[in-house]
């Protein structure tokens, strides 16, 4: 139907939105960083044994120069769906919402302040202990402690230095031992507001004894239970070619470019990549597993064409299988684009484990800012 | 009648003796003229008579035709027959006849007159023995011994306007004798003078000859000949001149019926049934009967102006000859008025005890705006009816939640009535005779529902020939087949069949056509199919037995090209949406006598629905479900009539959720935690009968209806489940006008409603759970100004009880996941003002103002409901223009649908996603909605065929309608999915 194809076409054309998506509505997406935000948050080791510590830290990506002087206020309780620790602590309400489940609030009745932990600064130590989660620990017939409980780790990074917030902490205990209540309500007044205008973040740390229980005989590339590690991401490697099939070149944490330069990146795996494990399942079989890891991707200047990459499918044809596939990423347009382009890489293993990494690219002749 | 002519006989190539021409100018008006029949293009074989067959007749039928532009004929005289109702039978073939078409140039169609032979030969069966030829066969002589010998002449009739004139004339003609001495061709040679009508006058008179046969030595022979036809006035025995007799003389009621025939719609043939046809002069006039047909008996000869009226169609008149000793028999195509909705949305006025029933007539309802012609789709423009978003065919009435709507198709609920997308409803126009809307305070013959009910009523009248239809826009097409069903040798038919298929294509050609910069292949556009049909039987007058099948098939999704690349495994994969249903049903309507009726619906079926949700989980439901509907109505003494029937329903059903990574520990609480396979099924049966029993009193001739009823259902899964409940329902309605111009009506009413499968069985459920619960009041009037011009008023209260509410605080113990414990309220008022056809232009305005509230437990706070949209309104007006053309026009203004607001957002950063902070639930609403849609239809009547073209224009000003509020990834940015932009839908629809 030659004679139809236009107006059809025209027609197809303001359908088409509809159905494409809501790429086309123009609004911002996860791999452009127009504002600070937190990308990630590792714990670091990724799973620990009731009583253990890990230590947890943030990617907070920004969109131009330096790193904001931000502070960060760190809080950590017992996962709220698992019923108990953080009794009724509402995580929204924690972090300046407004609403969440307020059905489900009880905070003050059963708030137990033991049961919180917090911290103020780039890093926050957790340890697993506590009443509550030793109480809930408790409860667990023994094979289940090998997957554990989750515990709910928040970074809410404010508009005031790490020093002014801890003063605050201070003066918020002392208050609370004087009965000052006046100091009381004006610091809560000033943390709330903080909170509500900050920058926030959550994940969850696994507490498990993986030597509650004991595997059957698997072909595997282990042979026992183990906590989850951190994944390692070692690098960008930078391709020539289009289809990513050259070797390619190691990058470095700068790399000259040309404006709308077109670079094709991979990330590097390693052996401890892709972990395997085991798990006995709720059928008391034990399975050899392995991870899938993921990799998000983000910038404040140029374009990525994938938010996401992920490990090539050994029936995918168009990728070497198990290796990571390649996301190109395109340099601003401008040759005088001084400041740097910032690249960020956030490797997620699907079961906690978190790697990050950053690259800076800089136009080839720009000027010296 | 005593035109006398001279014959002149003379053999093959015997030069016609010089013509006298007496004549002189032309006439006046214009008189017939015999025109060389043009070649047959179809002709249906004429039916042999059984007289015929029994007296072993045989022979040619001489018909004299007029043939339209198109080469139909119009009208069909029998000049000659053998007899034994050959005539007749011929007649008839011929009205069905179609010719190549008639060159354009000459004189006009009417005036053009064809003769056209017919031959009946006999079956061999029928043929009686010819007895052995003793001898040799005789020895053709090499000459003519004999010529043709004429036996039997009739004289032609002289055309009036040349008797008054004065004019005399000459024919020529060239006679075909067969060697049996019947006429086999009458060819006309020479006229003069033309244009006076001797030519057809003569002919005539000539095909009526009866001739021995030429022999050459003892063998007869078929011979050519001329003859030459005379008309001279002064060779006619004057007699009492023709005229017209007046009004109511001379009609012999107990004479032969010599006008008769058939008055048809034009374009659709489609016979018409009850219209007055008018012999002008007379002032006599008959009623077509249930094929169309009308005859008169006893007109005395003369030439008569003869009217059709019928309503909806525009007055045809024609004048018709009358001769003395003939029949004529004629075919009228009368066109279609070209109005616009015509008997779109009718009270129905024989009965009136629903207070609130809204049926709708077929016809060209289909013509409405913005509903692709869909005649089910203009339920949403009623009063009461909230419109869904993106107008997806979701049936949302007075506040309620679309599940507490049913769709029914001849009293049987179905889990659908609109395909995917809204676009069309499952069931093709030709199957449906009237849709009936209730959006609330129904009767007792309805329940399981809080809401609405819609119910729509399949065909059972069929017409008396085949008729098809070939419709196709840019969405779909669709074909269907209609006839009658008839007994060997009756013309009554004792039923009828309908037949149709539909299927869109949407899928097919939107990826061919879309610019290559738009990548389609993700997504599996929405595709429908539907096969249906019917068939009727009336064994007597007193029962009809009929048989209903439909199946329809929808799916839809999106494909991911690679199910890995995505971080969240619930967005993975394949999302696809099917569902599938069929149904049989078996009806059997019965009355013993006029007192006592009965309907019973036999009907099973199979539900079948599966969601592909990505990796992360598949869902099939299965249901095999038989109904049974009994509707009983009987008329104890005149003033009440108790109407009793059961309703019951039964099902085998099983569902499985086969969840393919599922946190199966935590219950889906920990996107970090180990994933296992999880699957969740359950199979079961379930019963759910139910009685209804409701009296209509009518008192006060009539003018008080009151209709107290009580149904009683029962639902129950073995082992699982159990409600009873009792619902008693009152009607009334009053008209204080003795002219009958003013009613006010109301009802009051409790209404259950079973909840949800999955909400009560072990697996997923609370067997625990009750029925929610509504307690509904109406009052209201209606007013009829004028003929077409009324005005409805309505008002309505419901109360909710008992709502199943979903408790996510319950996921570890799955009997605590639902609960009776929502309450709401919905109040409102609609105003329905209708204009019936008024100067071709009608149409309605339907308001609706309402509130629609929920709390979701005693204590809870009150909020809006999610289709709470205080503000409906509906205009929808059609006007028929010159040249089968009409135009029609709706514009909607309907309230946004409340929403709750994203107040915050927490960023998950083990699924790399942003969890938003929910303000005050529906404690904001999205910007209103309005839009204008216009529909031009052009009917383009062929006699045989009619085509309609149609340019049905969606949103013409192209409006921005927000549907649905989108966020970006961490939900501080947000913009509107807005509905469809200008959509022009072009189509035809083709019925024979």
């Amino acid at each position: 139907m030659p004679s139809l194809r236009r107006p059809l076409s025209a027609l197809l054309a303001l359908l088409l939105p509809l159905l494409a998506g809501c790429d086309v509505l123009y609004m911002t997406s996860a791999k452009q960083v127009v504002r600070p935000r937190i990308v990630g948050i590792r714990a670091t080791p990724a799973e620990i044994g009731l009583g253990e510590s890990t230590v947890l830290d943030a990617l907070l990506v920004h969109p131009q120069g330096e790193r904001p002087a931000l502070g960060a206020v760190w809080f950590a309780c017992l996962e709220s769906g698992n019923a108990r620790g953080c009794a009724g602590l509402d995580f929204g309400s924690l972090l300046g919402g407004d609403g969440g489940d307020d059905d489900d609030s009880a905070a003050g009745e059963d708030f137990d302040a033991g049961d919180l932990q917090f911290g103020v600064g780039d890093e926050f130590t957790y340890t697993a202990e506590g009443r509550f989660i030793e109480d809930a620990w408790a409860e667990l017939e023994p094979e289940d402690r090998v997957e554990g409980l989750s515990v709910l780790i928040s970074v809410n990074y404010v508009h005031a230095t790490n020093d002014e917030l801890q003063t605050m902490i201070l003066d918020l205990a002392a208050a609370s031992q004087s009965g000052d209540q006046e100091t009381l309500d004006r610091i809560g007044d000033r943390f709330a507001e903080l909170l509500g205008d900050g920058i926030n973040a959550a994940r969850r740390v696994v507490v498990s004894d993986k030597s509650a229980d004991q595997p059957e005989p698997v072909a595997c590339g282990v042979s026992e239970l183990l906590p989850n590690h951190n994944p390692t991401l070692p690098g960008l490697v930078l391709h020539t070619s289009e289809d990513g099939l050259d070797e390619g070149y190691p990058m470095g944490a700068l790399t000259f470019g040309q404006p709308e330069e077109e670079l094709w990146l991979r990330p590097r795996l390693d052996e401890a990549a892709r972990e395997a494990y085991l798990y006995i399942n709720l059928d008391g079989e034990t399975e050899c597993r392995q991870e899938t890891p993921y990799f998000a991707w983000m910038s404040n200047a140029g374009s990525l064409d994938d938010g996401n990459t992920f490990i090539a499918d050994p029936l995918d044809l168009d990728e070497l299988a198990n290796r990571a596939k390649s996301n190109r990423f395109t340099l601003p347009n401008r040759k005088d684009f001084q400041r740097p382009v910032d690249l960020w890489i956030v490797m997620r293993d699907r079961r906690g484990g978190v790697a990050f990494g950053h690259w800076s690219f800089r136009m080839a002749d720009a000027p010296t800012p | 009648m005593a035109d006398r002519g001279l014959i002149a006989l003379g053999l093959l190539l015997l030069i016609a003796a010089p013509t006298a021409v007496w004549g002189a100018d032309l006439p006046d008006a214009p008189a017939p003229v015999v025109m060389p029949t043009p070649d047959v293009l179809d002709l249906p074989p004429p039916a042999y008579p059984q007289a015929a067959l029994d007296a072993a007749i045989e022979g040619a039928v001489v018909l004299l035709l007029q043939i339209d532009g198109d080469g139909v004929p119009t009208q069909v005289d029998v000049v000659r027959e053998p007899g034994g109702g050959l005539g007749e039978a011929a007649a008839n073939a011929l009205l069905n006849a179609v010719f190549d078409s008639p060159p354009a140039e000459g004189p006009d169609h009417g005036m053009r007159r064809y003769f056209h032979v017919v031959r009946f030969v006999l079956p061999e069966e029928h043929r009686p023995p010819v007895p052995e030829p003793e001898g040799p066969e005789p020895e053709m002589a090499d000459e003519l011994t004999q010529l043709p010998v004429l036996t039997s002449q009739v004289a032609a009739h002289y055309p009036e306007a040349a008797k008054e004139a004065g004019v005399q004339a000459q024919v020529t003609l060239e006679l075909e004798v067969s060697d049996t001495g019947t006429l086999d061709a009458v060819t006309l040679l020479d006229e003069q003078p033309p244009g006076w009508g001797f030519g057809v006058e003569a002919s005539r008179a000539a095909w009526q000859f009866a001739f021995e046969p030429a022999f050459a030595g003892p063998v007869p022979v078929p011979v050519r000949i001329t003859y030459t036809y005379r008309f001279e006035l002064e060779e006619v025995v004057v007699e009492a001149p023709v005229e017209t007799p007046d009004a109511g003389e001379a009609i012999d009621h107990e004479g032969p019926v010599n006008l008769s025939g058939v008055v048809r719609e034009r374009g659709t043939r489609k016979p018409l049934v009850g219209v007055d046809v008018i012999i002008e002069e007379l002032e006599h006039s008959t009623v077509t009967d249930d094929y169309g047909s009308f005859a008169f008996r006893g007109i005395p000869a003369g030439i008569y102006r003869l009217l059709v009226a019928a309503p909806g169609y525009e007055k045809f008149e024609t004048e018709e000859d009358v001769v003395a000793g003939e029949a004529t028999s004629v075919i009228y195509f009368v066109r279609e008025t070209p109005t616009g909705i015509n008997e779109t949305v009718v009270r129905v006025k024989a009965e009136k005890k629903e207070v609130t029933k809204r049926s709708i007539s077929i016809e060209t309802i289909e013509r409405i705006p913005g509903t692709f012609g869909d005649p089910v789709k203009v339920v949403q423009n009623l009063p009461g009816v909230a419109r869904s978003p993106f107008d997806f065919g979701l049936l949302i009435v007075r506040g309620s939640a679309p599940e507490d709507s049913g769709a029914h198709i001849d009293g049987i609920r179905v889990p659908q009535l609109f395909h995917f997308g809204g676009f069309r409803s499952v069931l093709t126009p030709v199957m449906l005779e009237s849709v009936d809307f209730y959006p609330g305070g129904f009767g007792p013959a309805f329940g399981r529902l809080t809401g609405g009910v819609l119910d729509v009523r399949t065909r059972n009248d069929y017409e008396d020939t085949i008729h098809g239809l070939v419709q196709a826009d840019l969405l779909d097409a669709s074909a269907a087949i209609t006839g009658p069903i008839k007994k060997k040798g009756q013309r009554e038919p004792i039923g009828g069949f309908v037949i149709a298929a539909r299927r869109s294509y949407l899928d097919l050609i939107l990826p061919l056509l879309a610019p290559s910069s738009v990548d389609l292949g993700g997504i599996i556009l929405p595709q429908w199919t539907d096969l249906q049909g019917k068939l009727t039987l009336r064994p007597n007058a007193n029962h009809r037995l009929s048989v209903l099948a439909y199946w329809s098939q929808d799916r839809a999704g999106a494909r991911s090209a690679d199910p890995a690349s995505a971080n969240n495994e619930a967005t993975q994969g394949d999302f696809l949406f099917r569902n599938d249903f069929w149904r049989v049903g078996l009806g059997w309507k019965a009355k013993a006598d006029d007192r006592a009726r009965s309907e019973l619906t036999v009907s099973f079926g199979q539900d079948l629905a599966r969601f592909d949700i990505g990796s992360f989980a598949k869902v099939d439901i299965d249901t095999f479900i038989v109904q049974i509907r009994e509707d009983a109505e009987i008329d104890l003494i005149p003033e009440l009539t108790l109407r009793f029937g059961a309703d019951i329903i039964a099902s085998a059903f099983g569902f499985e959720f086969d969840f393919q990574n599922f946190n199966v520990r935590g219950f889906g609480d920990d996107p970090t935690a180990e994933k296992e396979a999880f699957n969740l099924s359950q199979r079961d049966f379930a019963f759910g009968p139910a009685a209804f029993v409701e009296g209509r009193f009518k008192l006060a001739d009539e003018r008080i209806q009151l209709v107290p009823g009580l149904r009683f259902d029962v639902y129950w899964v073995p082992g699982n489940f159990d409600i009873a409940t009792l619902d008693p329902r009152f009607q009334w309605r009053i008209t204080p006008d003795p002219k009958r111009l003013l009613d006010i009506k109301g009802s009051v009413g409790l209404y259950h409603q079973n909840p949800q499968v999955f909400e009560i069985v072990e697996a997923t459920g609370n067997v625990d759970l009750q029925a929610e619960e509504s307690i509904q009041v109406t009052a209201g009037a209606e007013v009829r100004f004028t003929e077409f011009f009324s005005l409805d008023v309505q008002g309505f209260y419901k109360r909710l009880d008992k709502l199943v509410t979903f408790n996510a605080g319950g996921a570890g113990d799955r009997s605590e996941l639902w609960q009776n414990n929502g309450e709401g309220q919905i109040y409102g008022a609609e105003v329905f003002l209708r204009l019936q056809r008024w100067n071709n232009l009608e149409g309605w305005i339907a308001l609706t103002l309402q509130r629609s509230q929920r709390q979701d437990c005693p204590d809870c706070d009150p909020y809006w409901f999610d289709y709470d949209q205080p503000v409906i309104f509906d205009v929808v007006l059609s006007y028929g223009l010159p040249y089968g053309f009409r135009i029609g026009a709706r514009w909607r203004y309907v309230s946004g649908n409340p929403e709750t607001p994203i107040v915050g957002s927490i960023y998950d950063a083990d699924t790399n996603n942003y969890l938003p902070l929910q303000g005050d639930e529906n404690s904001d609403r999205l910007p209103d909605f309005h839009a204008l849609d216009i529909r031009i239809d052009k009917d383009i009547n062929f006699r045989r065929w009619k085509l309609t073209v149609y340019l049905d224009l969606m949103n013409a000003y192209n409006r921005q309608n927000p549907e649905s509020r989108v966020h970006n990834f961490d939900y501080t940015e947000n913009t509107f999915l807005v509905g469809l932009p200008i959509l022009p839908n072009l189509g035809f629809k083709a019925q024979f």
